[in-house]
C-alpha cells in the first residue's frame, strides 16, 4: 500500500466489508457446562484464603520440604494434575448429570424436572389439547 | 464442579425434611420466611410463572400456567410451548405427568415440598455458615415483595427469595452455586388470589390412558442394554423417579434417580470404564460416591452425604453380587 | 452490557467477588473461547486456554486500572496465553505469513461475475470454507482478523493490545481479509456454490 489513507479506502470497499461480515457471523460456540463447573472450581480455589503463616513454616521446614518435593515429584510424574479435569469422562458426566437433576428440583418444584423437559418436549405443539381430555 | 455440588450439596445433603416428612423447627428464622412456610399448603391461587434453569450447559425457560389449591398444584403449559397440552398434578402423594401425544400419565412420587423446606433445613442445619437477611423486594407481579437473601459467610449469594408480605408466597425465587452462578430461577409474571378453587381441575381422565411408572421405563431400558434391574428396599423411603440413558461417547450410561425423604440419590450402570478415584476427585468429597464391578458392568451411586446413603448403597451392592 | 453496570461488575471482580467474576464470565466466555480456538485450532486446546485466560484475569483483576476498556485488558490475556502456547509447542508458523501474495500498490481485482459479496450467506459449506481460511493463517494475521471484525475492536485498541502501530493493525488486517476473499472466491469459482 502506498499510505495509509489508500489502505483505509480498500478497506471499507464493500467487498472488504463483506468478508468482514462473513467472519462477524461466524456461529459462536459455548463452552460445555463440564468446563464451566471446572473454571468455578480452579475461581474458587483461587479464592480461598491463603495458608497461614504458621503452616508455611512448617511445611518449608527442610526435612520436611525435602521430602514433600519428592513426593509432588513422583506425583506429577505419574498422574499429571491436568490431565485429570477431562470435561467428557464418564466420572464427570455422571457427576453433572446427578448435580442437574438435584439443582433442577431445587429451583422448579412441582415444575418439570430436567429428565421430563429433555424427553418430553414435543416437536410441534399441540393445538388444543385439553379438548380431549375429560377435564370436567 | 465444585461449585455446582456445594450448591446441590447445601440441598440435597440437607434435605433431611422433605415432602411428608415432619417440618424442620422455625425458630430463629426471619419473620417472612416463617409466614412463607407456614402458608405454603394453603395459599389458593392461578398464575403464571416463567422457569429458568441452566442444565447441561444450555439455559432452559418454560412458562408454566399454576392452578394451586392448599397442598394441590396443576400445571399447565401455553399452547405454543413445546410442552403443550400436558399437564402436571401433584398431591401430597404422588404426582401425576399427562403426556397427551403417547396418551400416557406417568406416576411420580411427589416434588413439590422440596424447594422451600429445604431451604429451611438447610438453614437449620448450616446456620453457623450461612448470613440471611431481609430488605425490600422489588415489585413482582404486581405486588411488592420482601426478599429473603441467603448467603454464605463471604457474602455470596446461594438463594433469593421475593416473598409477598400480605399473604406469604414466594412469587419469585433463585438458587446460585457456591460462585455465584445462576442455577437457576423462577418469577411469577401474575398471579390472582382465589377464596375457592374448583377441585374437578385435580382430576383428568382421558379413554384409553396408559399408566407408566419409572420402573416401567427403567425395565425397559435395563433389558434393552443387558444391563441389571435395580430394586432400592422400600425401607429406604427412596422411589424411583426417572430413568434414562447418558450416552458420552460409546457405551450407554444408564441413569436411575431416587428420591426420598432424605435427599436424591443416582444410580448408575455402565460398561464403560468407571475409576472409582476419578468419581470421588469430581465429587469434592462434598457428595458422597460408591463405586464396584460386577459381571463387567460398573456400578456407581452418587448422593447426599447420609448414614442413609450408605446404608443404600451397601445394601445395593449386597442385592447386585458386588465385591 | 450497559456501561454503568459493567463499571459496577468491574468494581467488585476487582475486589475478587466470585458472583460477580462468574456475571464476567458468563458476558466473555463464549467470546474469549471462540477467539481462542480459533487461534490455537484445537477445541480441547482452547477449553483449557480459554480457563487459563479467566484465571489470570481473576487473578490480575486487582491491577486492571481502567485505563483501557476490560475487554482489551481480557482479549490481550487471551492472545498473550495463545503466543505463549504456540511457543511452548514450538509451532511453525502457518501457510499464509505476514508476506501477502499481493505486492504494495497492486489492485486486487474482484471483478469475476460470480463474485457477489452481497450474496453470500454462511451456509454450513461456507463456514467451514472461512473457518478453513482462518486456520491457515499466520498467528498475525488471525489475530488482527478475530479481533477487528469479530470481536468489532478498534484499530487503536487491537494496536494496544498487540504493542505495534494502528498502520499495522491496518496492513494486517487487509492482508487477511484479502486471503480470506481469494479463498471465498476459489470457493466459489471451483464449484463450492454451484
Amino acid at each position: 500500500m502506498k499510505n495509509e489513507n489508500q489502505l483505509d479506502e480498500k478497506l471499507a470497499s464493500d467487498s472488504m466489508k463483506s468478508i468482514a461480515k462473513l467472519v462477524k457471523d461466524l456461529p459462536e460456540e459455548i463452552p460445555s457446562m463440564n468446563w464451566r463447573s471446572q473454571l468455578n472450581e480452579r475461581i474458587l480455589a483461587e479464592a480461598k484464603p491463603k495458608p497461614k503463616l504458621e503452616l508455611q513454616r512448617w511445611l518449608l521446614r527442610p526435612a520436611l520440604g525435602l521430602g514433600l518435593a519428592a513426593a509432588l515429584a513422583v506425583a506429577f510424574v505419574i498422574r499429571p494434575v491436568a490431565s485429570d479435569a477431562t470435561g467428557s469422562s464418564v466420572e464427570s458426566l455422571m457427576i453433572a448429570t446427578h448435580q442437574d437433576d438435584v439443582n433442577y428440583a431445587s429451583v422448579t418444584g412441582a415444575g418439570l424436572s430436567v429428565s421430563e423437559m429433555k424427553d418430553y418436549s414435543s416437536p410441534t405443539p399441540v393445538s388444543d389439547p385439553l379438548l380431549d381430555l375429560d377435564v370436567f | 464442579m465444585f461449585s455446582r455440588i456445594l450448591a446441590s450439596t447445601i440441598i440435597a445433603a440437607s434435605a433431611a425434611t422433605s415432602y411428608g416428612q415432619q417440618r424442620p423447627s422455625l425458630e430463629g428464622l426471619p419473620e417472612i420466611l416463617r409466614l412463607a412456610v407456614s402458608r405454603a399448603d394453603s395459599l389458593r391461587y392461578t398464575g403464571v410463572r416463567v422457569v429458568n434453569v441452566r442444565a447441561r450447559g444450555a439455559q432452559r425457560e418454560t412458562v408454566e400456567y399454576i392452578t394451586r389449591d392448599g397442598d394441590r398444584i396443576r400445571i399447565d403449559f401455553p399452547n405454543d410451548s413445546a410442552f403443550s397440552g400436558q399437564v402436571i398434578i401433584e398431591d401430597p402423594t404422588e404426582r401425576r405427568h399427562y403426556l397427551p401425544g403417547q396418551n400416557e400419565v406417568r406416576v411420580l412420587p411427589p416434588r413439590r415440598g422440596e424447594s422451600l423446606l429445604r431451604l429451611v433445613a438447610s438453614l437449620a442445619r448450616f446456620r453457623q455458615e450461612r448470613k440471611v437477611s431481609v430488605e425490600n423486594g422489588s415489585l413482582i407481579a404486581g405486588r411488592l415483595t420482601r426478599l429473603l437473601l441467603v448467603a454464605d459467610q463471604r457474602g455470596n449469594p446461594l438463594q433469593k427469595l421475593y416473598i409477598d408480605p400480605t399473604t406469604g408466597a414466594v412469587l419469585k425465587s433463585e438458587v446460585y452455586d457456591f460462585v455465584g452462578t445462576s442455577v437457576g430461577s423462577y418469577e411469577f409474571k401474575s398471579i390472582e388470589f382465589k377464596d375457592k378453587i374448583d377441585s374437578r381441575l385435580f382430576k383428568v381422565s382421558r379413554k384409553g390412558l396408559r399408566t407408566v411408572s419409572p420402573q416401567t421405563e427403567a425395565n425397559e431400558l435395563t433389558t434393552k442394554l443387558n444391563l441389571r434391574q435395580i430394586q432400592i428396599p422400600r425401607e429406604f423411603g427412596f422411589r424411583l423417579e426417572s430413568a434414562r440413558v447418558i450416552r458420552p461417547e460409546g457405551e450407554p450410561i444408564l441413569a436411575q434417580m431416587f428420591s426420598s425423604n432424605t435427599g436424591r440419590l443416582t444410580v448408575f450402570q455402565t460398561r464403560a470404564d468407571l475409576k472409582s478415584d476419578r468419581l470421588s476427585k469430581f465429587a469434592r468429597g462434598e457428595i458422597s460416591t460408591r463405586t464396584w464391578r460386577v459381571g463387567g458392568i460398573n456400578f456407581a451411586v452418587v448422593g447426599p452425604k447420609s448414614t442413609n446413603f450408605d446404608r443404600v448403597a451397601d445394601r445395593l451392592k449386597r442385592d447386585l453380587g458386588g465385591q | 452490557m450497559e456501561a454503568g453496570a459493567e463499571e459496577a461488575l468491574i468494581d467488585r471482580c476487582r475486589k475478587q467477588d466470585v458472583e460477580a467474576f462468574g456475571k464476567f464470565v458468563d458476558a466473555y466466555q463464549a467470546r474469549v473461547f471462540g477467539f481462542v480456538k480459533r487461534m490455537v485450532n484445537n477445541a480441547d486446546e482452547a477449553a483449557d486456554v480459554t480457563q487459563e485466560v479467566f484465571i489470570r484475569a481473576y487473578q490480575s483483576f486487582a491491577r486492571f486500572d481502567g485505563r483501557s476498556s476490560v475487554r482489551t485488558w481480557l482479549f490481550r490475556i487471551a492472545n498473550n496465553l495463545c503466543i505463549d502456547r504456540s511457543r511452548q509447542l514450538g509451532r511453525t508458523p502457518n501457510s499464509v505469513g505476514l508476506v501477502s501474495d499481493f505486492e504494495d500498490g497492486e489492485e486486487m481485482d474482484f471483478s469475476d461475475s460470480r463474485w457477489q459479496p452481497e450474496a453470500l450467506m454462511l451456509d454450513a459449506e461456507l463456514i467451514q470454507v472461512v473457518e478453513s481460511g482462518i486456520a491457515e493463517m499466520s498467528e498475525k494475521l488471525k489475530m488482527v482478523l478475530l479481533l477487528h471484525d469479530r470481536e468489532e475492536m478498534s484499530y487503536e485498541e487491537i494496536a494496544e493490545t498487540l504493542s505495534v502501530p494502528v498502520g499495522t493493525v491496518k496492513s494486517r488486517l487487509f492482508l487477511a481479509r484479502a486471503h480470506l476473499q481469494s479463498v471465498v472466491k476459489r470457493y466459489m469459482t471451483e464449484g463450492g456454490n454451484d
